[in-house]
């Protein structure tokens, strides 16, 4: 760390040195202004072209430079805008005007702490405009991403308002539980960006490769997110307002037995269960559930603006969804500030900030039950509760009915900057950033009865308050100079992160009426027992730099390192580092090139280095004391306190680690007209922390899992992205595409956990795990028996292979692996694939014509599979879904369903509930028109568009459950135990801007 | 002018780093918060307090009680899995029948919850001797976790046959059977426990392991090894003396007015709430009366074989069975109305089960709370008079036996001379059937059955016609996933 911190003294000291004037005589004076801003802008640097000489322009835009005589060019150099080279030529008055890189196609990107010509990016970077996130109706800007840019795979986890989508970067690296890329919102860390209005998004960048991200050391492994917001522009007042309505239904429904087929199949396993088929009711548990045509709501509406001296955005939003089961519905308002200002020529301050007031019901999770309850029940009866009973799953509209859970909240995110700009080309930013936030949450519980298990004997109350406080503190130092035809553009910095969430829950009984105005403690008794309070307190420092260095425009190197040290780490593993370095080469720079008129741009770059992924709570490490591990003694009943180890942990946790390898080109045809992007990328992930299931006699008890630095695992695969746009008289087309191939495999399991073969994972909640994690295979690969048709007759089971002698004709015949003439669960398991997918692709089309603009989205995933978990776990008899009308029978001796059951062999985790995850899917569906300009103008208006858009509207795929996205952690993901389905949305919106 | 400022705020800016830089060391150092750790945990007699309360925690603890679902009487003749057909068809019919596999979750739940019984003894055990306190009071602790310890590795090593042998709080992930444990951890864990445990508590610690309740473990374990001397000396130290007695009413030997009562002799203390943290016990809720009045989810249902059992008159059977339409403390039974009244076996035409319930958990209230306080009596007096019986008829003092039998033939006779005879046979295979029949009569629907068949050879006979398969279902299958966690090192029971 100390040769670290020397460094970062050397380049500012260079700095200062290199500032130190020599004797000049000649002056040279002027004014620069923008070719949109014809005012003058201060801070526009000039520098005297090889040398390190230079100055910024004033308040006014004014400048002026002491010459020697052998200073011959001026360089004229501001973000955004196209630099400019000019002759002195003995001249001492020279003005300038700077035109927009738009212009001069020499784009800006956001990289990690600043901003970089997009032609002098080494790193594997994909972006995306804000317009493009704000297409897909919802609260999460991540849903706008999915099929837009390579490399990124976001999966719906569930379509309950307001849950955030799954993300994941360049394949599954980690199999950390919830482990998403970070998110870094203006500057500051988050891990969800629910609360961040798509509407106020400027842009988004995700960072893939180790250059990019390294920047960010230990939290970058799984890739980086950078979101910038709308900041105001110099000029006029922009007020822009829009507005979008829309309903959701549920995309596709199941097809599962009806009434009396129900009954029929539970007759072969409980004969005489029915005895009057014809008279059964047949109840569609999905149709009594699912609303149909649930509202989404989204309304905006912003100013933005600026002068010389200070530029403004605010935004004002309101998001509104229902879920499409009753009692779900997120709201959110949010209002967005963002605001700088030039104090002076060399201070700027300002903020960003947003504050959303957040309100959410949760409703019962009823998706797994509303799938395996009876047909053969009527949902509703006359009699008690009024809802009919259903077996060992509980009457899902009853658990909808009683279950009152809300929660409300704000969350303030932002912060304030000041930045200083120093001689020579030094610049100081501070920071300090924050994300805060106040939940209370309420779930009242009425006293009920609707069956055995389902009922609640006494009311209850739980009402819980919980704040989190992430705060970072960034101290930046930046140097930007151009010496001839080196350029130089490095940072160093320090910064300070503190994490402190508190969470109380607290319970009380007996309420004294179920009224909502009661749901407070005062109207009940508190149950101390089960009241509690938790907390956790992270501490982060970091140190890092980063140097880019290009020179001739054609060649640059781009070198990143950065040390972390973290609170959660033990003594033995406090700090970690993570170095990285890139090159590139712009190969239509080169003289070479100048002739190959049919390419535009060209360029190659490769990267390599090291990322961390810190995700261990301090409890990982050190075994806590649980204090709520009463005894009951004493002729009263005396509840007395116990207090023990609660479970296992270790000692020797860090970070893990991710090395990666990019190799990637960018090429422009035509004119910048088709342009396309290639990249290799090998990701190597070492101790990998995952929650594993201990060993019974470790004496966690059930269902407890620990969390270790496991298994190594590669990751590697081309991303391909393909754009074209051209107009052909007044339609002007374009088409884009873009694939990922991911190639997972574990490359061994770690030295740290007694496993070396395997681990095992992915359990279903009814004993049965059906994943195994081992070398040469993808991580979390399903395992299992492979099925080998039905034993038909007696004869067949006799000659065996069986499972066990219980089988019976129907049963399925699972294959004997190892060809010993038995089947048993140690030898012939079985790896039988897995769940992530081989091939994400997205493309997109659309056409415009005189204000009209048809576009299309379309996404979708090969290769991977999914286990239908919910078929799997059946306590009582379950429905079926329609595959088991062709279910064997002595009359219909099927070869690929077996007879009906309740339970049993035929249900051991094999590939008969495992299937083809593919899917293609029409992600959005947009038509828009825009009023013209003449019409416009007449209206005093910018612009003013109209569309309607689909959303999800079509999804072609084999798998028989609501959706294909099926997300989960890591080492069971796949598996589909009831996922809250996907939505289609049907919508329109107005956007009018003045 | 301009310059001299920017350096000024250059160098501001400078410190700013210096100071972060020199905090660094001391701003990593978080203590976790809201609760103590492994670290200073185990420091204080107090500690050695909760430590040893929180052992007994897991005795309420919903799949301590077999994993949830009373398995061991519905492998039994006592008992079908009772509730509605259907309810937890999947899960339970296939331990009525034996045709559960090593994937099942029931057992597993409970093998993974007697670890972690051991687990909270284990820390005790290992920590609280360091700990600085009265020496009476640490060694009582130690061995009330001792007997605890013995009691789990006891249903272990019942069920599961050899299982790995942990006697430390953090053992390696592959450890191997063991198949010593009888001889090397419950044999000396109760030799200890008898050494330092009181006969008695004063009332408020009540439920806490005593002296006789070590013995009578000791008595348990002996009698399933064949230990009969050590059983029936075991038992006869219980025995003698007269801090123990039988109930006069059969009934308060379960019911509340016997809580920590004269025929108690180990029992788990609960209070009628649905949650354990509260102080609740899952387990009368599991097999309480389902549907009106609602006192649970109606699971283990008493067979006809165990109605047959009872000899004629025998009041036991009003007492350990309830009957639909039978009125209980002023509670006219129902049932369930979606639960048929009998099972025929379509072919045989015979009546396989009532609709009945375990009266054993009974809880009189208003809904399903009082059945969560119900205390599961672990060993009751009547046990260790049988195990003396059965013992000492073993090693062939068949006139002692008789007493023993005979004191709870009186009991349950409750003054009617008319019934349930003496039994008066000094044959050793006449006096161990009656003894037999004592304790399937006596004990119906408190775990033993099963046990009993297993341990006196019986289990192929008895249970061959419900499915049980010798060399087979002596032991439950050791859970799949701990075969797979330890990569073999833990292997399967013969058999599975």
């Amino acid at each position: 760390m100390k040769t670290f911190t020397l460094t970062l003294f050397l380049i500012i000291g260079l700095g200062s040195n290199a500032y130190r004037a020599q004797a000049q005589s000649l002056t040279v004076s002027g004014k620069v202004t923008l070719a949109d801003d014809p005012g003058g802008v201060p801070g526009i640097a000039i520098q005297i072209e090889g040398t390190t000489r230079g100055a910024n322009t004033d308040i006014e835009g004014h400048y002026t430079l002491k010459l020697n005589e052998t200073d011959s060019v001026l360089v004229f150099n501001y973000i955004g805008y196209a630099k400019q080279r000019v002759r002195i030529e003995g001249r001492s008055v020279i003005d300038v005007v700077l035109l927009p890189e738009a212009i001069t196609k020499e784009e800006v990107v956001i990289v990690g702490y600043g901003v970089q010509r997009k032609s002098d990016v080494t790193g594997s970077v994909g972006r995306l405009k804000g317009e493009e996130v704000t297409k897909v109706p919802s609260n999460n800007a991540m849903q706008g991403v999915m099929g837009k840019v390579a490399g990124v795979q976001v999966v719906s986890n569930s379509g309950a308002p307001g849950d955030p989508p799954k993300v994941r970067i360049r394949g599954v690296g980690t199999i950390n539980d919830g482990n998403d890329p970070l998110y870094v919102v203006d500057g500051v860390f988050m891990k969800d960006i629910s609360a961040i209005n798509s509407n106020d998004i400027e842009s988004i960048e995700v960072l893939k490769d180790a250059s990019a991200a390294a920047i960010f050391g230990v939290e970058g492994a799984n890739g980086v997110i950078l979101v910038t917001t709308k900041q105001g522009k110099d000029g006029k007042v922009t007020v822009n307002f829009s507005s979008e309505l829309g309903v959701q239904n549920v995309a596709k429904r199941i097809k599962l037995l009806n009434g009396r087929q129900f009954g029929e199949l539970v007759n072969e396993i409980n004969p005489g269960t029915y005895n009057n088929l014809n008279a059964l009711p047949n109840t569609d548990w999905q149709d009594e559930v699912f609303k149909r045509n649930a509202m989404i709501q989204n309304y905006q509406f912003s100013i933005s603006g600026g002068s010389k001296s200070s530029s403004y955005y605010m935004g004002l939003g309101y998001f509104n969804q229902e879920g499409i089961i009753p009692k779900s519905n997120y709201e959110r308002i949010s209002i967005r500030t963002n605001y700088t200002a030039n104090l002076n020529d060399f201070i700027k301050i300002g903020t960003n900030l947003t504050v959303a007031p957040i309100k959410k019901q949760n409703t019962a999770n009823v998706v797994g039950t509303l799938y395996r309850a009876s047909p053969a029940l009527n949902a509703r009866i006359d009699t008690g509760s009024g809802y009919s009973e259903v077996l060992g799953y509980g009457n899902p509209l009853a658990a909808i009915d009683y279950n009152n859970n809300y929660e409300k909240g704000v969350n303030g995110i932002g912060n304030v900057f000041a930045e200083i700009k120093l001689p020579a080309g030094f610049k100081y930013r501070f920071s300090y950033g924050f994300d805060l936030g106040f939940n209370r949450t309420v779930s009242y519980t009425p006293t009920y009865f609707v069956s055995p298990s389902q009922s609640n004997p006494i009311n209850d109350l739980v009402t819980g308050r919980s704040t989190h406080n992430n705060s970072t503190i960034d101290n930046l130092f930046y140097y930007n100079r151009e010496f001839g035809k080196h350029r130089i553009d490095a940072l160093g910095g320090v910064s300070i992160y503190s994490n402190h969430n508190e969470d109380l829950s607290v319970t009380a009984q007996n309420i004294i009426r179920d009224s909502r105005n009661l749901w407070y403690l005062n109207a009940g008794q508190v149950v101390g027992a089960i009241s509690t309070e938790t907390a956790s307190l992270k501490h982060k420092e970091s140190f890092f730099g980063r140097v880019n260095y290009t020179y001739f425009d054609r060649y640059m190197v781009t070198a990143t390192y950065r040390i972390d040290g973290s609170s959660n780490f033990g003594s033995n593993n406090k700090f970690a580092a993570f170095p990285s370095v890139a090159l590139g080469w712009v190969l239509t720079e080169e003289e070479f090139m100048k002739n190959v008129t049919a390419i535009t741009n060209l360029k190659l770059r490769t990267s390599f280095g090291k990322l961390g992924n810190e995700n261990i709570g301090v409890t990982d490490r050190l075994t806590v004391i649980n204090s709520s591990n009463p005894a009951v003694f004493g002729p009263n009943n005396t509840l007395t306190q116990g207090a023990t180890y609660d479970k296992t942990s270790n000692a020797d946790l860090k970070w893990e680690t991710t090395t990666q390898f990019d190799a990637g080109m960018e090429m422009g045809l035509l004119q910048n007209r088709l342009s396309f992007e290639f990249d290799y990328y090998h990701r190597l992930t070492e101790d990998i922390l995952v929650e594993l299931t201990t060993p019974g006699h470790a004496g966690n008890g059930p269902f407890t899992r620990v969390r270790n630095n496991a298994a190594s695992v590669i990751n590697r695969g081309i991303e391909v992205a393909l754009n074209w746009r051209d107009e052909i008289g007044a339609i002007k087309y374009r088409v884009g595409a873009n694939g990922t191939t991911v190639y997972n495999e574990v490359k061994s399991l770690g030295a740290s956990i007694a496993s070396d073969e395997f681990i095992v994972g992915g359990g279903l909640g009814n004993g049965q795990n059906v994943t195994r994690t081992q070398p040469g295979l993808p991580i979390g690969g399903f395992y299992g028996f492979e099925t080998n048709g039905i034993f038909q007759n007696a004869d067949e089971i006799k000659a065996g292979p069986v499972l066990n002698a219980d089988q019976v004709p129907g049963d399925i015949r699972f294959k004997d692996q190892n060809g010993d003439g038995k089947v048993d669960f140690t030898k012939d398991r079985t790896y039988l694939g897995s769940a992530i997918p081989k091939f994400i692709f997205g493309f997109n089309t659309g056409i415009n014509w005189k204000g009209f603009d048809l576009s299309a989205d379309f996404q979708g995933q090969t290769g991977n599979k999914i286990y239908n978990g919910k078929a799997a776990v059946r306590p009582a008899i379950a429905n079926y879904e329609i595959d088991y009308l062709n279910r064997w029978s002595p009359s219909n001796p099927s070869n690929s369903v077996p007879r009906a059951t309740a339970g049993g062999d035929n249900f051991n985790p094999s590939n008969y509930l495992l299937q083809n995850g593919s899917y293609l899917r029409i992600r959005t569906l947009t038509l828009s028109y825009s009023l013209p300009k003449d019409l416009t103008d007449k209206l005093k208006l910018e612009k003013i568009n109209v569309y309607v858009r689909g959303t999800n509207l079509k999804t072609w795929t084999k798998y028989t459950g609501y959706s294909p996205e099926v997300g989960g952690s890591d080492l069971g993901a796949g598996i589909d135990l009831g996922i809250y389905p996907v939505t289609a949305v049907y919508a329109a919106g107005l956007n009018v801007t003045f | 002018m301009k310059i001299n400022k920017a350096k000024q705020l250059f160098a501001a800016a400078l410190l700013v780093g210096f100071v972060a830089l020199s905090a660094c060391k001391k701003y990593l150092e978080v203590d976790p918060q809201g609760q103590l750790t492994e670290v200073n945990f185990f420091k204080t007699a107090n500690d050695a307090f909760l430590g040893t309360n929180a052992i007994y925690n897991v005795l309420r603890n919903a799949f301590y009680n077999e994993g949830l679902y009373p398995i061991l009487d519905i492998m039994s003749d006592d008992t079908r899995k009772g509730s509605n057909p259907s309810d937890q068809q999947g899960v339970l019919n296939p331990y009525d029948n034996f045709t559960f596999n090593i994937t099942g979750e029931t057992h597993a739940n409970w093998y993974n919850t007697l670890y972690l019984g051991i687990r909270r003894a284990n820390a005790v055990i290992e920590k609280v001797p360091a700990i600085a306190m009265d020496e009476t009071l640490k060694n009582r602790y130690l061995g009330e976790a001792r007997f605890l310890r013995a009691l789990f590795y006891l249903d272990l090593i019942r069920a599961f046959g050899p299982v790995p042998k942990i006697t430390i709080l953090n053992p390696p992930t592959k450890v191997s059977r063991d198949s010593t444990i009888y001889r090397t951890v419950i044999l000396p864990d109760l030799e200890f426990a008898i050494a330092n445990l009181p006969s008695t508590y004063t009332a408020t610690d009540a439920g806490r392991a005593t002296k006789g309740a070590a013995y009578a473990l000791r008595a348990r374990a002996a009698l399933f090894f064949h230990d009969f001397e050590l059983a029936a000396s075991s038992a006869k130290e219980v025995i003698k003396g007269d801090l123990y007695g039988l109930e006069t009413d059969f009934s308060h030997a379960f019911s509340p007015e016997g809580n920590f009562g004269t025929e108690s002799v180990f029992e788990v203390g609960s209070i009628g709430i649905d949650n354990n943290s509260s102080g609740g016990n899952e387990y009368g809720n599991t097999q309480g009366v389902r549907g009106t009045p609602n006192r649970g989810w109606g699971f283990n249902r008493p067979s006809p074989n165990l109605m047959a059992e009872f000899e004629a008159g025998d009041p036991r059977k009003d007492k350990s069975i309830i009957f639909v339409n039978e009125v209980l403390d002023g509670v006219s039974i129902l049932g369930d109305g979606s639960t048929p009244d009998s099972v025929v076996d379509k072919t045989t035409n015979v009546v396989l089960e009532y609709e009945t319930y375990n009266q054993k958990v009974w809880g009189n209230g208003s809904n399903t709370l009082p059945s969560w306080g119900i205390h599961r009596k672990l060993i009751r007096y009547a046990d260790v008079l049988l195990i003396a019986a059965e013992a000492l008829n073993q090693i062939n003092q068949p006139a002692e036996a008789l007493t023993y039998l005979n004191k709870v033939r009186l009991r349950a006779r409750h003054g009617n001379p008319d019934i349930l005879p003496d039994v008066q046979t000094t044959d050793q295979d006449g006096l161990r059937t009656a003894i037999y029949h004592e304790r399937r009569v006596e004990l119906a629907m408190e775990s033993h059955r099963f046990f009993d068949l297993i341990r006196t050879g019986r289990g192929p006979t008895v249970l061959g016609p419900l499915g049980f398969k010798a060399n087979k279902n002596e032991r439950l299958p050791i859970p799949q996933v701990e075969i797979d966690i330890t990569e073999g090192t833990i292997t399967q029971n013969p058999g599975w």
